[in-house]
Formats: C-alpha cells, sequence, structure tokens
C-alpha cells in the first residue's frame, strides 16, 4: 500500500535472492536473472495483441550489509524509526523523548535517502476538531527537532490524524498515553523509486 | 421575520459585562441565569403554535397506515419547535362528514386544528390533510397525496407512509413560520459500521432526518471526516485521507450526495480539514496548514482557487459562516486556549467571543436569524457538552447535560433543531434535539458514528 511496484526492479525479489544465495560474494558475477520457463507452443497462431510475459531487464546490485539495503516498509516493520510521546493536550517535545528523536535523527543521517512523514496523533480527550490541529502541532514540533539537528526538512512530510487512529482502544491513561504519539514512516528508501 | 443585518454589531463596550454575566452563568451553573437566557431567545424564536391533531379517518384497509401516519406526524410536529400539541384528552368527539365543532375546539386552547384522511383507492393509498385555523374555522392548508402500493414489501410501504407524514409537517412548519419544515430533509454523518475490524477506516454515510434510510455514500477504505453539505442538498465537502505518492495526505473532497467519483478540492501539504460550504454554495471555508499552521482558507467550489483570510501563529481552525456570508466564526488558541472567534469573510476585524471556561469548538450560526451561535465545550473532566451564544444578548445557554462528550453540532436548515454526536463511554452516535435542548433522541446504533451534517432536501 506504501510503495507502487515498479516494473523493472524489485527490492523484495532481490533481497529474496540474497537470502537464498547466501554464497554470493562481491567478486562473484551476479546472480544470473530468473528467465521464464519456455512455453512450447504446438499450434503457433500468432495473436500479435497480446504480448507474451517477459522478466524485462533486471537490475542486480549487491546486497551488502542486511541494514544497508532496506525499503521503506522493512524500515517501518523493523521499527528503525522509533515512536516518540506526548504529554496531554501539549505539542511539546518532552525531555524523555529527546533521546529518541536524537536516535531518529542520527538513523536518518546515516541514510540520507530515505524520505519519511511524521504522524501526529492524540488520545480521545478534547474534540475532534481540536485532536487535528494538535496532532498537526506535535508533527511539527518533531519535524523543527529533527531539523534543529540536521536533518533536511525536504525529507518530511507531516501528517495529523487526529484521534482517529488510535493504537491502544480504552479509556484510561494506560491507553491515552500511547495514543498521544508522533509516528515516523519511512516512504522512500535510497533504493526506493518516487 | 428579523434579519442578522439588524442585529447589533457583535462587539461592543458591553463586551466586558457581558463576559462577567457568563462567567457566572457556567462557572456556578446558575440555572436561573441559564432560563433567562433561553427566555429572551424563546421569545424572538416565538411562542409555540398550540396544534390539535385528532387520530385520523381511516377506511378499514387503511386503517394501519393511518395509525402510522399519525404517530409520525405527531413526532415531526412536536420535534420541529413550532407546534405545542394539545392534549388529545379535551379534544371534543365529532364524526367524519358532521360539521366541525369550532366553539368546542376553540375552547381547547388550539390555534390550529389537523384533520387527516386515509384510504385505499384499488392499490392505491390516498392521504388527505388539511390544516385549519380554529379561530376563523377556514382550511388554511390542504393536500391530497396518491401512490400505489402495488408490489411493495411492508417495510417499503410503511417507509411511504413516513414519508408523506413527514412532507404535511414540513408545510405546516412553512405554513406558520414562512421556512419550511425540516422533516423530510437528511443528515450526512461518517460511520465505522462497514469498517474491516481492526482499522480505522470510516466512510461518509447518509440517512433520513428520522434515522430511516441509512446508506453508504463513499468506498475511500480510509478515514472520512466532518461532511458539509452543499446549501442545495445534492452535494458534500468532506475531509478524507488519501494515499498520493506514498505520503498519505488528508485532503478535502466533494462527492454528490448519490455518490459517484469524489473530486478533490484541496490536497495541499499538511492537514486540511473542517469544509463549511457558504450559503449561497459557491465556497467553502477550510482550515489547512498548507502554510506551515493551520489557519482558515477559502476555496471556489472546484477548489480551483484558494485564499488565505487568516494570518496568525496559533492554530485557526473549525469556520462556519453566517447566514448571509459576511462573517465566518472560528476557534483559534491565539490566545492560549481554544476559543470562538469571529472575523469577516475578507479575514478583518476579528474579534473574540467572550465565551469564559475551557476548550470551544465546532462553532455552527444559525442558518435562519443568524442570531444563535451553537458550539461545544469542556464541561469538565472528558466531557463536553453544547451550548448556544446568544449574539443579541453576548449571554450563554447549555443545551446538553450529562456524561459524555457531545460534539459537532449542525443546524436544521429552518435553524430550529440540532444534529450532534455524543460519545458515551465506547459508544459514539449521532443525536437530535430542539435548539433549547429539549426532544433529545438517538438516531443511530450500529457501530460509532460521528460528526453529522444536516442538510437541505436536494
Amino acid at each position: 500500500m506504501m510503495r507502487r511496484p515498479t516494473p523493472r526492479f524489485s527490492l523484495p525479489a532481490l533481497l529474496a535472492l540474497a537470502v537464498l544465495i547466501p554464497a554470493c560474494s562481491k567478486d562473484e558475477p551476479p546472480a544470473p536473472a530468473p528467465q521464464p520457463v519456455p512455453t512450447p507452443a504446438p499450434t503457433p497462431a500468432p495473436r500479435p495483441e497480446v504480448t507474451p510475459p517477459e522478466a524485462g531487464e533486471w537490475e542486480v546490485a549487491d546486497a551488502g550489509e542486511a541494514e544497508s539495503f532496506l525499503s521503506a516498509e522493512q524500515i517501518n516493520a523493523r521499527r528503525l524509526l522509533r515512536v516518540i510521546h506526548f504529554d496531554y493536550d501539549s505539542a511539546e517535545i518532552r525531555g524523555d523523548q529527546r533521546a529518541t528523536l536524537q536516535a531518529n535523527a542520527d538513523w536518518l543521517r546515516e541514510h540520507p535517502n530515505v524520505r519519511i512523514l511524521i504522524e501526529g496523533h492524540c488520545d480521545e480527550r478534547g474534540t475532534r476538531e481540536y485532536n487535528l490541529a494538535l496532532g498537526d502541532q506535535r508533527a511539527q514540533a518533531a519535524t523543527a527537532y529533527l531539523t534543529s539537528l540536521g536533518i533536511g526538512a525536504h525529507r518530511i512530510e507531516t501528517i495529523s490524524y487526529g484521534e482517529e487512529n488510535p493504537v491502544a482502544m480504552g479509556e484510561g491513561e494506560q491507553f491515552w498515553s500511547q495514543n498521544r504519539r508522533g509516528e515516523f514512516v519511512a516512504v522512500t528508501s535510497e533504493q526506493g523509486t518516487t | 421575520m428579523p434579519s442578522f443585518r439588524n442585529s447589533p454589531p457583535l462587539l461592543t463596550a458591553r463586551h466586558c459585562t457581558a463576559a462577567l454575566v457568563v462567567t457566572l452563568t457556567i462557572v456556578s451553573n446558575a440555572p436561573a441565569q441559564d432560563q433567562d437566557v433561553m427566555l429572551e431567545i424563546r421569545q424572538r424564536t416565538g411562542a409555540a403554535i398550540k396544534l390539535a391533531l385528532p387520530s385520523f379517518v381511516a377506511g378499514p384497509s387503511a386503517a394501519r397506515h393511518a395509525d402510522l401516519m399519525h404517530e409520525v406526524v405527531t413526532q415531526d410536529l412536536e420535534y420541529s419547535m413550532v407546534f405545542d400539541i394539545v392534549d388529545p384528552r379535551v379534544y371534543p368527539a365529532s364524526a367524519p362528514g358532521e360539521p366541525i365543532p369550532w366553539d368546542s375546539w376553540r375552547s381547547t386552547g388550539a390555534r390550529a386544528l389537523v384533520h387527516g384522511d386515509v384510504s385505499m383507492d384499488g392499490t392505491t393509498l390516498v392521504v388527505e390533510f388539511r390544516l385549519y385555523d380554529v379561530e376563523t374555522g377556514r382550511q388554511v392548508d390542504g393536500k391530497r397525496y396518491r401512490n400505489s402500493l402495488a408490489g411493495r414489501a411492508e417495510a417499503s410501504v410503511n417507509y411511504m407512509v413516513r414519508q408523506v407524514a413527514h412532507l404535511f409537517n414540513d408545510d405546516a412548519v412553512l405554513h406558520y413560520t414562512g421556512v419550511r419544515g425540516v422533516a423530510a430533509t437528511q443528515v450526512a454523518f461518517v460511520s465505522d459500521r462497514e469498517a474491516p475490524a481492526g482499522t480505522p477506516q470510516k466512510e461518509l454515510f447518509v440517512m433520513n432526518y428520522d434515522g430511516e434510510r441509512q446508506r453508504r455514500i463513499t468506498y475511500n477504505r480510509s478515514i472520512a471526516l466532518s461532511p458539509s453539505f452543499s446549501p442545495q442538498g445534492d452535494r458534500i465537502a468532506y475531509q478524507t485521507y488519501i494515499l498520493r505518492d506514498g505520503f498519505p495526505r488528508a485532503e478535502i473532497h466533494m462527492i454528490l450526495k448519490s455518490g459517484g467519483q469524489p473530486t478533490l478540492l484541496l490536497g495541499c501539504d499538511g492537514t486540511n480539514n473542517g469544509p463549511a460550504f457558504s450559503p449561497d454554495g459557491t465556497q467553502i471555508a477550510v482550515s489547512s496548514s498548507c502554510s506551515g499552521n493551520s489557519e482558515i482558507w477559502l476555496l471556489d467550489d472546484t477548489g480551483s482557487r484558494r485564499r488565505q483570510i487568516t494570518h496568525n501563529p496559533g492554530s485557526d481552525v473549525s469556520p462556519a459562516w453566517s447566514p448571509n456570508a459576511d462573517q465566518i466564526v472560528f476557534v483559534s488558541d491565539r490566545g492560549g486556549s481554544q476559543q470562538l472567534y469571529v472575523m469577516d469573510a475578507t479575514g478583518l476585524n476579528t474579534r473574540r467571543l467572550s465565551t469564559p471556561g475551557g476548550q470551544k469548538d465546532d462553532p455552527a450560526w444559525q442558518p435562519v436569524r443568524g442570531d444563535l451561535i451553537v458550539f461545544t465545550a469542556s464541561t469538565g473532566g472528558n466531557n463536553f457538552d453544547i451550548f448556544v451564544y446568544d449574539l443579541h444578548t453576548d449571554r450563554v445557554h447549555q443545551l446538553t447535560r450529562g456524561r459524555g462528550r457531545k460534539e459537532a453540532p449542525s443546524w436544521s436548515p429552518d435553524g430550529r433543531q440540532l444534529v450532534f454526536e455524543w460519545a458515551q463511554g465506547s459508544s459514539v452516535q449521532i443525536w437530535m434535539m430542539g435548539f433549547d435542548g429539549s426532544h433529545q433522541r438517538m438516531l443511530t446504533s450500529v457501530g460509532s458514528n460521528i460528526t453529522p451534517a444536516w442538510g437541505n432536501r436536494p
């Protein structure tokens, strides 16, 4: 859902290959791209309007170290960018959340092509419209913090979900505190296409 | 009919004293103060018209339809906030065909009398309504409706019967107030009832004023929020989340009430929300963080032209139009907490409405007289209640009470009723009530149902 498949290049397929051929080293030629099994056609009736399936040209690159070659979905699934939390009715970056933001900034600095979306979320208290604005302020505050740490603003987009997308359902601080959050979602990886 | 143009300027020297009065009203919750405010509002709205509604005359095969029709008309007239139904126990006995005993009707105090006659003509249901002025004994309105029942299931017949009752109510309200009643109108809202489990998806729905025919409009498989009906009742603007180039965006879309393909009105970076159609349907006010933080913007109804009208470091959200489109009420935290502000539709002459107390949101301007602004306000804990701000007296009246969050109020097109969202525990449902908080009733029950918007019948 987050990425559009591209016809010539598939990162998950490459990663699957890297797993299947662990002996593959840098000196060896790249693994051959899988070829389609030719289907024998007993009666060669030409149907020019139908193009036969083709593998196309596979771009092949070294998979390298596990961490250096991640799709946006892998970055998100492995939670390499961590969630921050907020106080009730506040968009201020809490002191105890700065280390998390610093870690996110460090990671983004090491992965300079990753573009991210910062989502602002709120607990259910307050009106829906207010929480949309509050979530927006939370996302903006997190953006400002990351840019102050040297992350380019052009790599960051923001959105507010207000109270509409909670992670914990229930009434009480143990639920609300989890829902007052900023999520950092990788949208395109360094190898991703836009 | 008093026009909003004649109302006093909003910002006067009286504001300081008014603020004090209102403070007392809310903080001490003084019921006497409260009642005074509503008394004044009621005086402007006009006293309820005493109306008598004896059982409808029915042919043997139409008795069931006549009973349902009488029940629905009774309810509609009560909810209309225009009529006060005279106790049936004092009605004089009279048989169909005999002259109406006007002297006896006059002694009941009734000003209006409704006669209904329901019969079958083959497979056709024939309904006659007559509205009489008791004082003169004259018929002031009367309609005959015919509709074929052939091949209709019982539910479909009942729906038909309800509809004709609504049409009569709306005519009766029109006769006495000059503004058509709202029983045949509709409400747009957002529901998660058909969302796959574990997803936050919410889609746009529409239902009739009485909760009948709840039907889904969008199939975005995303979160829809905050619909606003065009004044013609044919289009709905709403907020939705949509994926573009991998990034989800909070966009403003428009869709025909009949469904179909939504069109994009505003999709700039950041969060775009809270669309509000202008009274003539040519513009839509929204809040958008296009320019960095939430500001009020105006769009044309194709989304091709847009203009930012607030410029303030605070968050400006939840815009709503005055009935003659020259002013916009909105919510801002520019003064510290979330409060109501009114500005000219040009963005100039911004002034705060003196409503003390906690967080305010969701203002909506009474659409006919323009003398009231309904809004929701924090009443402690996670409780929110619906209030009206009276622009004539600069005072506030509380309409709802009890536990939970009541928010997103929207006026009926005739400005006499309100629809709103009430969250109690994990259940959130759509409710309606009169402009004074009376006749509170729940319209939905399946799933969570939020952010209602009342619309004209197209």
